[in-house]
């Protein structure tokens, strides 16, 4: 658990806004809303990432948990793996926006699970009656249990976490360019959930996308603009995650 | 029933591809077919065809493990006489004429002697002239949680039978009650069940919705509580699996309930909540100051029987269970056990040493949510109210089982290979959502996908199987679009 308070309320209500924001981007690719298009794997990752981030912050969850979300992000590490060579090809057609950065978020998830205990001084995953209540993270209290000095953490650790911390960051500095260079309001009903070359005008309907319907206030709130700051918030976030483990 | 010859418009009606669209899956009735368009609430339009998306896949991948839990505990429900005709020689003695019970202390000398190897953890004297008295011995080489129970014959103290027993379960009992929960596969199989229970709820309340809210357009009230007379083929079975799953609802929402609250992942979360609102059985204090009596096999068997005299003179009747103090300076505890209406569960905390009640609590003064619980538990077990628990347990087994065979059967006919014999099912399939594409309208997948978000939370199994099916169809969906 996050010893800073504030840090762990702030980490939940942006998880929190994320997590919204990508159910409904979901909820929109469900919806067939017209002019709506992207990969509904990746907008699932984000809600189960924002989720999983919120749970860590609170360490909410057991040893089954944690196996359960190494498991499932080494899938979707896996999925967003086999989109790689479909690029940005793929995202034009309305497939996965930008797997890479996918796979680098679910890689750190990961990472961030299976290492935990590596990192919060070599306590067992769960070794707090099942739950990591007593797991304390952000550096005020890394203390051992019953008192004991926590086991040093091994260098290697360290340096694959600032690594991804390192690599988290420069995604989100390419989110926000995207932000910054893409219109609040798309000319054409068709970026949502763009490619790589966000910001570009492209087919409003992929072939295979129909029927659609007209978006309604709600999914006309769904723009790339937010998309991109939907990915900066969870980058940042997850960096910030990542760093209070060391 | 004649099928719908269905128009492009009435897209994202939310059913599976493969299925054969009948009138009644688009929620219209033959009053309403010729226009073939209901005026219906904007919320109930979207909804609908969400519910009968969730209520089908659910039932279709759900489906075998709730059949296994309607089996394996319809087989339970049969236990209590089961145990009585199998273990009769352990439970009932022959009661000689003019012969007085034994002191109690005498039947656990006898007990103890019977099984010197194992150190005294309860004792529950007969709670008929003909039965036995049960006293129950931490023994090594039992599996966990699992005991050594001695029965011995009130009136002669001689050994009846000795029995690896699972808290008051006799070996026959424990073993339906293990194959229920778990498969006869620990912990690993407990999965099963509470995977079986954290769906139930979700197909009963959809179903109903869905039952209800289309017999109700209908104006058939008949229709909607009795099957269908004169019905054939997939509109039969249909009529039977929603007339039958309306009447059963209730109880398949309560078992669903008190099945969570022994599950593994999610009965954490409920005894989470249940401690932070205070709803947690009470129990009553058996600390105490004096120093007792040496603590010897010899010295309990005496004691056992002065607390349970302490008790009942108190006014505690029975069946009660005496139990020795869970360490030095705590009290021993007698506590009535009877789990049938009206249910018995006072208890009193006795210092052997002065012959005092340290601590009583009465049933009565239990917390309505305590009492709740103990009444759920024991209905979901079928002894609250006896034979007619039973009955009903079983009645809500078979109904159970046979709207799962019903369900799987109405899927078979509208199998998908189907639509290659039949042309206008095929283009009723098309017309209707294909897979992966339109679902229902956004604020109703949003809702129910934050609904889904909290209660998986809450119910973790729940939650990560609904998210694996989703996962699943997600990765389908985008692979088969990108073929295409």
């Amino acid at each position: 658990m996050i010893s800073s308070l504030p840090l762990s309320v702030l980490l939940t209500v942006l998880y929190a806004a994320t997590g919204g924001y990508s159910l409904l981007r979901w909820a929109s690719l469900g919806a067939g809303i017209s002019g709506h298009h992207g990969d509904r794997v990746a907008e699932l990752s984000h809600l189960v990432m924002s989720v999983a981030m919120i749970a860590m912050a609170w360490a909410y969850g057991g040893p089954a948990g944690n196996a359960a979300q190494i498991v499932l992000f080494t899938v979707l590490a896996g999925y967003f793996l086999t989109r790689l060579p479909v690029g940005r090809s793929g995202a034009r057609l309305g497939g996965c926006p930008a797997p890479g950065f996918h796979l680098l978020m679910c890689l750190s998830m990961v990472w961030m699970v299976a290492a935990m205990p590596l990192l919060m001084g070599g306590m067992p995953a769960g070794s707090a009656g099942g739950h990591m209540h007593d797991m304390p993270m952000g550096g005020a209290d890394s203390a051992g249990q019953d008192g004991q000095p926590p086991a040093p953490t091994p260098s290697w650790a360290v340096v694959v976490t600032v690594a991804m911390s390192v690599a988290l960051l420069a995604a989100a500095a390419y989110w926000l360019r995207r932000a910054v260079r893409t219109p609040a309001r798309p000319e054409v009903p068709a970026l949502i959930g763009g490619g790589e070359a966000g910001g570009e005008a492209r087919p409003a309907e992929p072939p295979a996308r129909s029927p659609r319907r007209a978006p309604g206030r709600v999914p006309a709130a769904l723009t790339p603009r937010r998309d991109a700051v939907c990915h900066l918030a969870m980058s940042v976030g997850m960096a910030a995650m990542c760093l209070t483990m060391l | 029933m004649s099928d719908v010859t269905v128009s492009s418009t009435t897209s994202g009606t939310g059913l599976a591809p493969g299925e054969l669209i009948e009138p009644d899956d688009l929620g219209l009735t033959e009053s309403s077919m010729p226009t073939g368009s209901t005026v219906r609430a904007w919320w109930w339009r979207e909804l609908r065809p969400l519910l009968l998306r969730v209520h089908f896949y659910a039932g279709l991948f759900v489906g075998p493990f709730l059949l296994i839990a309607a089996l394996t505990g319809l087989l339970y429900t049969t236990t209590p006489q089961l145990e009585q005709l199998v273990h009769r020689d352990e439970l009932h003695v022959s009661v000689p004429a003019g012969a007085a019970v034994l002191p109690l202390s005498a039947q656990i000398a006898a007990a103890s002697a019977a099984l010197p190897e194992g150190s005294l953890k309860e004792v529950r004297p007969p709670i008929s002239p003909d039965g036995t008295t049960r006293v129950i011995f931490n023994a090594p080489g039992v599996p966990e949680d699992y005991s050594r129970t001695v029965f011995i014959d009130p009136y002669t103290a001689q050994v009846r039978g000795t029995l690896t027993t699972f808290g008051e379960w006799l070996p026959l009992r424990a073993w339906f009650d293990e194959l229920h929960r778990t498969l006869l596969l620990g912990n690993v199989g407990r999965v099963y069940s509470e995977l079986a229970a954290s769906w139930l709820w979700v197909l009963a309340l959809s179903g109903l919705v869905i039952w209800v809210a289309r017999r109700r357009r209908s104006r058939r009230i008949r229709h909607t509580l009795v099957p269908r007379r004169g019905a054939g083929g997939r509109g039969r079975l249909r009529s039977w699996h929603g007339a039958v799953g309306l009447w059963a609802a209730v109880g398949m929402l309560f078992l669903s309930a008190t099945g969570l609250t022994w599950s593994q992942f999610a009965g954490t979360n409920v005894d989470t909540l249940r401690g932070a609102l205070q709803w947690t059985t009470p129990s009553v204090q058996t600390t105490i100051s004096a120093s007792l009596p040496p603590d010897t096999a010899a010295n309990r068997a005496v004691l056992a029987e002065e607390v349970l005299a302490v008790a009942r003179a108190h006014g505690l009747s029975d069946p009660v269970k005496i139990t020795p103090p869970g360490g030095p300076g705590r009290a021993w505890v007698v506590m009535q056990v009877k789990r049938s209406w009206p249910e018995k569960q006072d208890s009193m905390a006795i210092n052997p040493a002065t012959g005092t009640v340290v601590d009583q609590l009465r049933f009565a003064d239990w917390p309505l949510a305590a009492k709740l619980a103990r009444w759920g538990v024991d209905a979901h077990m079928g002894l609250l109210f006896g034979l007619a628990s039973q009955i009903a347990l079983a009645a809500l087994a078979i109904g159970l089982i046979c709207m799962i065979t019903w369900g799987y059967r109405m899927w078979w006919l509208r199998r998908p290979t189907r639509i290659a014999e039949s042309p206008r099912a095929a283009e009723s399939a098309r017309a209707l959502a294909p897979p992966g594409r339109r679902w229902s309208g956004l604020p109703a997948i949003a809702l129910l996908g934050a609904v889904a978000v909290g209660v998986g939370l809450f119910l973790p199994v729940f939650g990560a199987s609904l998210l694996v099916f989703l996962l699943i169809d997600a990765i389908r969906t985008e692979f088969a679009s990108a073929r295409t």
